[in-house]
């Protein structure tokens, strides 16, 4: 048997299931940490079939603008044809395999493999041959040649993802209750348009494995623990230790699929919305918002704030926390790598155009450094706590990670949602959850 | 780029500056910065408009003020144990002669070494680190020059950092 389909078939011993809950784990064992055969499954019963994030559209704005990316391990190409489609290649040269396109963000009008020669076009059309009496068996032809795609690409709200399995749910009915979060992001943008990667990305990696990163997006068991220095500099009112305190007021939601969410606008819609109120380009903002989405839509939007009013987990690998989108990247079993990109504001929303974006931008931007990136207030302190888990998981005495705060107090929604305390760990039952119909699938 | 020679009260400051970091004498540090002073590593190398593209750091004295409170107050988990660090400091060289106010813009190459507790590894982090410097008349202070402008062009910029908490 094939070592991942091996691994596949003992994942069920990999996790247990309360009797009443019997598809959602809350312990998970250490191999799912650790073993390089488990990683390697995980690669393709979850990467190699689910929808994985690739880019925004504002990434690639004209036509042989490009970013370069992973799935999972896939190495892959966000591009904009000459005709203007978005189009996802696979970053692999049809001829002798080199990777065509090593940069992670340009602007060309082929990508030329610097091995033979051979040159696409923006769609993946092979130009021509390089040398071509060489090729001149009637049976080859350039059009042979063009470069792979991942089976299905999807957008929902400018945000690119693909899927290497020709069958499956659609993205929307992937995304299912966390489409309606991805509008309240947009939504909240001047123009209703977003800008990433113009702005860059913040990077990090820690000697750990991916999920660690993907459960800690939407953990708010850990901020008043691992944060506590920030939050007492940053919060002289406790308004963030509140948030995260046993007695919060503030919610996780088990979205279901995977996906989960901390909802933080019970104790932070009072203070957006003042905070809105007190400065000029507050003001600014929500009356572009009044025009745009009616007084009702705008308030709600400003009382999130987009990714300031929550976090949000859409399984397995991205993330929207405060203003960026997060990809965490797994390199190895315990070796991961993290992209953060700001989300930024494009345009004002005005015909008369301003300065309002680039005000707020800038707002969003420092707002980002102060906690994110791996000098900011907060991430290194996680990084710290990841490194730890990956360093504990080493003792094999000790098997199971245990997920069950909260497991008995949450509340079941019409929409299949699950609601719990902000410091459960319902989020990451969300997740395992999927992670185990995926693996054992 | 242009070099003249460097008066030694311009050497004396960049080189106590890295001294008062590898002891770890923040608050001194602080002491430093003029008012306005700010801390700048650019998330991307060559051109960059902290308006409009993200850094590593871009703290003014009031966020580095409440960045060396963290990093001191013994509840940081990202300094637990605290970094030891050495800077070494080289190519010293005036950018920018004093303009009307007296302002003058220094570089120097500095390698940072990091290290944190037992068997952590050697994080090594080399830069151009230049200076806005501003003279200072009054007495008593402890430098003729003060601080407005400290940026750290890390050359691995587009590297996945670890925790670089200590970064200053």
């Amino acid at each position: 048997m094939h070592g991942s389909n091996q691994a596949a078939a003992d994942v069920g011993s990999l996790v247990l299931c309360p009797e009443a809950d019997p598809d959602t784990p809350h312990r998970v064992h250490r191999r799912i940490y650790t073993d390089p055969a488990l990683f390697a499954a995980e690669m393709d019963a979850i990467f190699g079939r689910t929808w994985v994030y690739v880019g925004h559209e504002s990434e690639i704005p004209e036509p042989g603008s490009f970013t370069s990316t992973l799935i999972g391990r896939t190495p892959v190409i966000l591009t904009r044809t000459d005709a203007g489609q978005v189009a996802v290649l696979l970053n692999r040269c049809t001829h002798r395999a080199a990777t065509v396109c090593q940069e992670r963000r340009g602007q060309n009008r082929f990508f030329r493999c610097p091995y033979h020669g051979w040159s696409f076009r923006p769609d993946g059309t092979l130009v021509g041959f390089t040398y071509a009496d060489g090729y001149d068996d009637p049976d080859i032809s350039a059009d042979d040649f063009t470069l792979g795609r991942p089976a299905r690409v999807a957008s929902y709200q400018g945000f690119v993802f693909a899927s290497l399995a020709p069958h499956g749910p659609s993205l929307v009915e992937h995304l299912g209750n966390a489409a309606a979060y991805l509008d309240l992001l947009v939504d909240l943008s001047p123009s209703g348009r977003l800008v990433l990667g113009a702005p860059g990305e913040s990077r990090y990696s820690y000697p750990g494995n991916w999920k660690i990163q993907s459960e800690n997006g939407v953990d708010g068991y850990h901020a008043n623990f691992v944060h506590l220095a920030f939050l007492e500099g940053a919060a002289p009112d406790n308004k963030a230790l509140r948030m995260f305190a046993g007695s919060s007021p503030c919610r996780s939601v088990d979205l279901g699929n995977g996906h989960a969410l901390l909802d933080q606008r019970p104790v932070m819609a009072d203070p957006f919305e003042r905070r809105a109120a007190a400065t000029p380009q507050g003001r600014a903002h929500r009356a572009v918002l009044e025009d745009r989405l009616g007084p009702d839509r705008a308030r709600d939007v400003i009382r999130t704030s987009g990714g300031l009013g929550f976090n949000l987990l859409v399984y397995p690998n991205l993330l929207f926390i405060q203003y960026h989108a997060r990809v965490v990247q797994p390199v190895a079993v315990d070796r991961t790598e993290v992209v953060l990109f700001p989300i930024l504001f494009d345009g004002d929303g005005t015909p008369e155009g301003g300065d309002l974006a680039r005000t707020l931008n800038a707002e969003r931007l420092r707002g980002h450094e102060g906690f994110y990136g791996p000098a900011g207030g907060g991430v290194p302190g996680d990084l710290e706590m990841f490194r730890r888990v990956q360093e504990g998981l080493a003792v094999e005495q000790v098997e199971w990670l245990t997920f069950e705060r909260g497991r008995a107090r949450e509340t079941r929604e019409p929409d299949g949602s699950r609601v719990g305390h902000m410091t459960d760990e319902g989020p990451q039952r969300s997740f395992y959850r999927r992670w185990l119909a995926e693996m054992a699938g | 780029m242009g070099r003249s020679p460097l008066d030694p009260s311009v050497v004396d400051l960049v080189h106590h500056e890295a001294a008062l970091l590898d002891a770890r004498r923040l608050e001194e540090w602080l002491g430093l910065f003029a008012p306005d002073g700010l801390l700048w590593v650019p998330g991307r190398s060559g051109e960059a408009d902290p308006a409009c593209h993200v850094s590593i750091i871009y703290d003014h004295l009031p966020q580095l003020r409440a960045r060396v409170t963290r990093l001191l107050s013994g509840k940081e988990t990202a300094q637990d144990p605290p970094s030891r660090t050495l800077r070494a400091v080289t190519n010293l060289g005036l950018v920018e002669e004093p303009d009307g106010d007296g302002e003058l813009l220094v570089e120097s190459v500095q390698v940072l070494h990091e290290t944190r507790g037992v068997g952590a590894p050697l994080l090594v982090l080399p830069a151009r680190v230049t200076y806005r410097l501003r003279p200072v008349g009054e007495a008593g202070a402890p430098f003729d020059w003060a601080i407005v402008c400290k940026r750290i062009d890390l050359l691995e910029v587009e590297r996945h950092f670890d925790n670089l908490a200590f970064l200053l």
